[in-house]
């Protein structure tokens, strides 16, 4: 082939490396996890079970020349862990706020979900993409509209999804992605300690007074 | 043996910052104290407990989510931090019950067969550790037979000469 591998080896030497933590947040059944697992590993499971808490996934992909490694944190929807959850928003600098087409309750939801983001994420300027997922069923309630509408009035990005036919899915990821690193202020001042900040105790913890035995 | 790091650090080094433990610790007792402490305000105290990087409240952690337990219903979720709580103090048989019982309700579930499988990489590990001690056990008894053996067999070689 006579090409040789070292204007390549030049090309990776140079590309940025970013850290992101992105949350996924929303009503229960939504679709979040299906969302997630179809980015990460492109399967899908019509019995996806509920999730526990919170579930973690990290894959990394190229953008505007950048490697980015996105630590992805899906949360769980159901009422028992709405008041656990939000020690997860600390350090987002995305987040992807799910809604089911068909239920028009976790759309009226969506209020109340941007409420908890204003309240627990640390970075105000966080970038917010609003899914409407499952738009391979035949009986949806929510238009297109709607959603766009929803999502224009609290300056969020919007696009609509299905997890189990990969519509959409892909672009809701990478568009979030593209707008965060259209704003360098919200990822390069910790660039180097996302890896940290990705979990919830973001390093700040206190030294220990007590001689407690740690984990 | 796999290489479970990053699974482990992504499932248990999640830990919860000490105010917020604090916080739900002020909540839980001021409930207590009015007498309206619910399954719910048990729950959220517990799982507090459990992320937290202290011994000592993943404990107390433990035994509030085990009373839970008892009651029967929402058995998935508490069975699952315990698996992670036992897990975090190096119980790796406990956590492997909990766990197992997680994964008999919902044998798909992917949360829980992480889990296992971080607990079962643990067990195997400590069963070669102790395989090690008890085969190292063995070799060094083997020797000091062996070397008595051989001064047992020098004293009767002497005795006979004589």
């Amino acid at each position: 082939m006579g090409v040789s591998p070292r204007p390549l080896r030049g090309n990776l030497r140079v590309m940025e490396d970013v850290s992101l933590k992105i949350l996924i947040i929303g009503d229960s059944g939504v679709g979040k996890s299906s969302l997630l697992l179809r980015f990460v590993n492109n399967t899908f499971d019509p019995d996806q079970a509920s999730t526990i808490g919170v579930d973690f996934k990290v894959k990394t992909v190229q953008l505007a020349g950048k490697r980015v490694k996105l630590a992805i944190w899906d949360t769980a929807g159901q009422e028992r862990f709405r008041t656990l959850t939000p020690a997860y928003y600390r350090g987002a600098q995305g987040v992807i706020l799910v809604y089911d087409v068909c239920l028009p309750d976790t759309f009226e939801g969506l209020e109340v979900w941007l409420n908890e983001l204003d309240t627990y994420a640390t970075k105000k300027d966080l970038v917010k993409m609003l899914v409407g997922n499952k738009i391979d069923k035949t009986e949806r309630k929510i238009s297109r509209a709607d959603g766009l509408q929803f999502a224009r009035r609290n300056s969020m990005l919007f696009i609509e999804s299905s997890a189990k036919t990969r519509d959409g899915v892909q672009e809701a990821f990478e568009e979030l992605v593209q707008k965060i690193l259209q704003n360098p202020d919200l990822y390069t001042e910790n660039t180097s300690t996302v890896n940290v900040s990705s979990n919830p105790s973001s390093g700040s913890e206190p030294p220990s007074l007590c001689g407690c035995s740690l984990v | 043996m796999a290489d479970n790091s990053e699974l482990e650090k992504a499932i248990i080094g999640d830990f919860i910052p000490l105010a917020m433990i604090q916080a739900a610790e002020k909540e839980y007792k001021k409930k207590n104290e009015e007498g309206s402490l619910t399954d719910q305000d048990r729950f959220s105290y517990a799982w507090h407990l459990i992320k937290s990087r202290y011994k000592d409240d993943i404990k107390k952690g433990i035994s509030i989510m085990g009373e839970l337990c008892q009651d029967g219903t929402d058995q998935r979720d508490y069975l699952y931090f315990l698996a992670l709580a036992y897990y975090k103090l190096e119980e790796y048989s406990e956590a492997e019950q909990c766990i197992n019982r997680v994964l008999h309700m919902e044998p798909n579930n992917s949360q829980a067969k992480d889990l296992k499988k971080l607990v079962s990489g643990k067990i195997q590990q400590d069963n070669l550790i102790a395989a090690g001690v008890v085969g190292g056990a063995a070799l060094v008894g083997a020797a000091a037979v062996g070397t008595l053996a051989v001064i047992g067999g020098a004293i009767v070689a002497k005795l006979i000469s004589k």
